[in-house]
């Protein structure tokens, strides 16, 4: 993208909704991922995942209107969709590990144009943000499509995207 | 009978200091909560003022990555009460974040050990339900399964994790009957429910007033009062603490 303006992070998780299929059970990790429950995805059905046990959630809450109890992976307060189900965080982590997921949109520090990606510790530092991130490693079968993000955040070398399946 | 699980008369108890006041030097106990949800800060706050040391904390993260700060792990480790943290997260998602308890990691002040998120869970689960130890494929292949314990099975390599047993769990849920069956609302259930089955004591700070035994109808209850020991109700703010909306950061 360099060279290019970017895109906005709206914009990028916008992009990465497109991929989702009608159907799709899809995990939200921390960061620009949890903007996709903001897109309009039209007449798909896609049932939005959170690792802190939210089943079904939908756009972040309008100012005024959030439920401090009801957040997505980034501490967001977020809304719910009909059907939504909420479970504790054993069950939510073995929903990741059983394979009832269809894809993830994972943050990332940074992204290699072959689709190597960095995303839970830095070179030279000693404390992780570990977050989901391992259990996500195992998942059969894996295709990976990322990008960068912005020009001001891209300088400073983290914070692109990519999605999992 | 089992602790205190099996007491007639309620659980309720009038205040977080009387909550938390035996707890010993050297104590293992983990606090529920993702973000603001769940997280039980009025107990964190009581056991700051409390004073115990050397203690091993359970958590998802840290705290302090967001504002307003509420009372967290971070506290309690430049308190000097902390010696281990068992944690998600040792440092913010975010780089340019820099939590107050990394500094005291960093410079060796306090031990951590990171575990996957998940895999925190379910060794929270394991030691509450008898499972002394389990086979995960979390972490297989990365610089966390280093010199560990692998098996292959039906041609997948996992890893050995053990169970997570606790002295004390600290949850917040919405509900509680005097018995300490308990609900949650929305994402305040997290890692509140395996927590309270993996704790020799469990206390519960909850948001409303402490129903009488039976209010509460068996079906809809999340976590089982057979799990739960002490119950203090929140008072209104400021008195008592409350989740907040968290202030987005420019970017």
């Amino acid at each position: 993208m360099s060279g290019s303006k970017g895109l906005a992070r709206q914009q990028m998780a916008d992009r990465a909704a497109m991929e989702f299929q009608d159907g799709w059970i899809v995990n939200l990790g921390v960061g620009i991922p949890t903007l996709c429950s903001n897109t309009d995805i039209g007449e798909r059905d896609i049932i939005y995942h959170s690792e802190n046990g939210v089943i079904g959630y939908g756009p972040i809450a309008a100012e005024g209107a959030e439920d401090l109890n009801l957040v997505n992976a980034g501490g967001q307060n977020v809304t719910l969709r009909p059907g939504a189900a909420v479970v504790h965080h054993a069950d939510s982590f073995g929903v990741i590990r059983g394979g009832h997921i269809d894809a993830t949109v994972m943050g990332a520090y940074q992204v290699a144009c072959n689709g190597d990606f960095a995303n839970w510790k830095l070179a030279g530092q000693k404390a992780v943000a570990s977050a989901g991130r391992w259990t996500w490693r195992p998942v059969p079968n894996g295709c990976l499509s990322s990008w960068n993000t912005s020009p001001a955040t891209a300088r400073r070398g983290w914070c692109s995207a990519a999605i999992c399946r | 009978m089992r602790g205190e699980a099996m007491a007639r008369k309620s659980k309720q108890v009038d205040s977080f200091r009387e909550a938390v006041q035996d707890i010993a030097d050297g104590s293992t106990i983990a606090f529920g909560g993702f973000a603001m949800p769940g997280t039980p800060f009025n107990l964190i706050k009581a056991l700051l003022e409390q004073g115990a040391k050397q203690l091993t904390l359970v958590a998802n993260t840290t705290g302090g990555a967001q504002q307003p700060r509420m009372p967290d792990i971070g506290m309690l480790v430049e308190n000097g009460q902390v010696r281990k943290v068992i944690c998600a997260f040792t440092a913010a998602t975010r780089p340019t974040d820099v939590l107050p308890f990394t500094r005291y990691y960093e410079a060796g002040e306090v031990e951590a050990e990171l575990v996957p998120q998940g895999t925190l869970a379910e060794r929270l689960r394991a030691a509450g339900a008898g499972i002394p130890a389990f086979y995960t494929p979390t972490a297989v292949g990365t610089e966390l399964a280093e010199g560990r314990e692998t098996r292959i099975i039906g041609g997948r390599e996992y890893l050995l994790e053990y169970a997570l047993p606790l002295d004390y769990a600290f949850v917040r849920a919405v509900r509680a009957d005097t018995f300490g069956n308990l609900q949650f609302h929305r994402s305040q259930r997290n890692f509140n429910p395996v927590m309270a089955t993996a704790a020799r004591v469990t206390i519960a700070e909850v948001d409303e007033p402490i129903l009488p035994a039976g209010a509460i109808d068996p079906d809809m209850v999340h976590t089982p009062g057979i799990f739960v020991h002490r119950l203090v109700q929140v008072p209104p703010s400021p008195e008592g603490l409350w989740p907040v909306k968290r202030q987005e950061r420019r970017r």
